[in-house]
């Protein structure tokens, strides 16, 4: 009891709030060999039903399409299948379509393709939306285009640099700022109403077999050497 | 409950009996140290199971994460697991199921609190408010206002945490959501300056609720090459923050980062990538007889009230 007392007696004229004496860091590899079953099966009925909906199959791709510079099979699939599916949706013309190559985060495999290939791809709920550039802004992309090798890009059929005014296609990710694109910058967005992964995946299920080619798109904006 | 008032006079009553005791035996015995064991996590970006691919293939995903926690339960006595913020959105868990799954299992894997990042605005204030009801463990904004919103009544603006004696204060600082989220998304959400809310917050915890740790967890971001505040800015402008446990950045910070804040004295910065890909954990060593009598208070209270009676 006189323990008790003392130690009320301590506390009462010791300082109210104390500070650590020393600390010890470290961290963990977040991996384990031990399944906590309780947890599995929490997960399972979630699992099961993502895995139903995810392995579904909505097309066949003639080909494997990775991220190269300064031209992609990947790079040019995707920006050719958002600027077909937004302009499908947009009531005026667009010029081009511009990403960037980081953003596409795994390549489309060949053979049969599932949500979740698509969901690889594009994880991210970005929004396809259309920027406005004048002319000098425009050269800006080109700047930006030529100093970084190249991104996924697509043109429509009448394109020419010789506009005042151009109707740009992207994410509302990089018309906000993503990838230090600075010709988007504080730029009205409109929405055309879809996100980026949507647009891909309703384009899969309206094909039977997708692909893609090379054709040298990007010297219609790289500088001559 | 017994009201403080009369704990006052109880204690009165015990330092008449101090000269009886046997100082040296009991000082002894009081040596041992407690330690406080803060376990966190950020930007899990609902990675439920493992990464399947890449150079993370194998590790991380809040499966793992639960095994991985439950051993250091066993191993340690006074925990606080904190994350903070970005638990929404990255898998398509949280596409189809809107977060239920996480919050779910982080109050199986016993989260005792967490932060608000921009991600978790995702499916807007509404998504979040929606799926609360799955978790067992506090959100904390202390510079969010989200008055006149459906998260008014769901969000605590700071928490204080007993544990083994320790008195651990936690407050929560969220990111500008202009610019990063959709105004659609976040509604009437008032953003606060994160350095004025956090040093008022902070006083508070420390001075007035005389913690003894005060821990800020900061959807900030680690720091940037810009002006713009982040963890590293909030350390050195601020006063009475122990620990920073950031996210946003992803950063892997393999040890943490100490700063001086604005009267010279040491914040911990913490972060841990993303994913639950690593968990951070950091012990504090807090010598007993300098902890504050609300702890005793509480530990002793049975005692006290046989003595008194």
């Amino acid at each position: 009891m006189q323990f008790i007392y003392l130690l009320l007696a301590l506390t009462l004229f010791s300082p109210t709030t104390s500070e650590y004496t020393s600390l010890n860091r470290e961290v963990y590899d977040v991996q384990s060999l031990d399944v906590d079953s309780n947890m599995y099966y929490t997960i399972l009925p979630y699992k099961t039903e993502l895995d139903a909906q995810m392995n579904a199959v909505l097309c066949y791709s003639t080909q494997e399409m990775k991220k190269t510079k300064p031209e992609s099979l990947l790079g040019n699939w995707t920006s050719d299948v958002c600027l077909e599916m937004a302009q499908d949706m947009y009531e005026d013309d667009i010029d081009l379509s511009f990403f960037n190559t980081g953003g596409l985060r795994s390549p489309i495999p060949q053979g049969e393709i599932t949500i979740r290939d698509l969901y690889k791809l594009m994880p991210f709920e970005n929004e396809l939306v259309v920027l406005e550039l004048n002319k000098t802004e425009m050269l800006d992309l080109k700047a930006y285009f030529n100093f970084t090798k190249g991104q996924p890009i697509a043109f429509a059929d009448d394109f020419t640099l010789n506009d005042s005014l151009f109707l740009v296609l992207t994410t509302d990710y990089l018309a906000n700022g993503g990838d230090k694109m600075k010709f988007f910058k504080d730029k009205t967005q409109h929405k055309v109403g879809i996100k980026m992964r949507d647009a891909l995946i309703n384009y899969c299920i309206k094909k039977d077999t997708i692909s893609s080619n090379l054709d040298e798109r990007h010297l219609i904006l790289f500088d001559e050497n | 409950m017994k009201t403080r008032r009369t704990f006052i006079k109880k204690i009165g009553l015990g330092t008449a009996l101090v000269g009886l005791s046997p100082l040296q035996a009991f000082s002894k015995d009081a040596k041992k140290p407690i330690k406080l064991t803060i376990l966190h996590t950020n930007d899990m970006h609902s990675h439920i199971e493992a990464f399947s691919s890449g150079r993370n293939k194998g590790l991380g995903g809040m499966f793992q994460l639960s095994s991985l926690v439950k051993k250091i339960r066993q191993e340690e006595e006074n925990i606080l697991l904190l994350d903070a913020g970005d638990i929404f959105q990255g898998t398509p868990y949280f596409n189809l199921f809107g977060g239920e799954l996480e919050f779910r299992l982080m109050s199986d894997i016993g989260y005792d609190a967490v932060t608000i990042g921009n991600h978790d605005f995702d499916n807007g204030i509404d998504g979040l408010a929606s799926q609360m009801h799955h978790a067992n463990f506090p959100f904390i904004s202390s510079n969010y206002d989200f008055s006149n919103t459906i998260l008014e009544d769901k969000v605590i603006p700071h928490k204080v945490f007993n544990k083994g004696g320790i008195k651990v204060g936690v407050l929560g600082i969220g990111i500008e959501l202009k610019g990063l989220v959709d105004p659609k998304l976040y509604g009437n959400t008032q953003y606060l300056d994160p350095v004025t809310v956090a040093n008022k917050k902070a006083h508070y915890l420390k001075k007035k609720l005389n913690c003894d740790l005060v821990i800020c967890l900061s959807h900030l971001g680690f720091k940037y090459k810009n002006s713009k505040v982040s963890d590293m800015k909030l350390a050195a402008q601020t006063k009475n923050i122990d620990l920073i446990i950031g996210g946003h950045t992803h950063s892997f910070l393999n040890e943490p980062v100490i700063v001086k804040n604005s009267v010279k004295k040491d914040v911990l910065i913490s972060q841990v990538g993303f994913g639950a890909i690593k968990l951070g954990k950091i012990d504090f060593y807090f010598d007993e007889n300098m902890s504050n009598y609300c702890n005793f208070e509480h530990a002793f209270d049975s005692n006290v009230l046989d003595v008194i009676a």
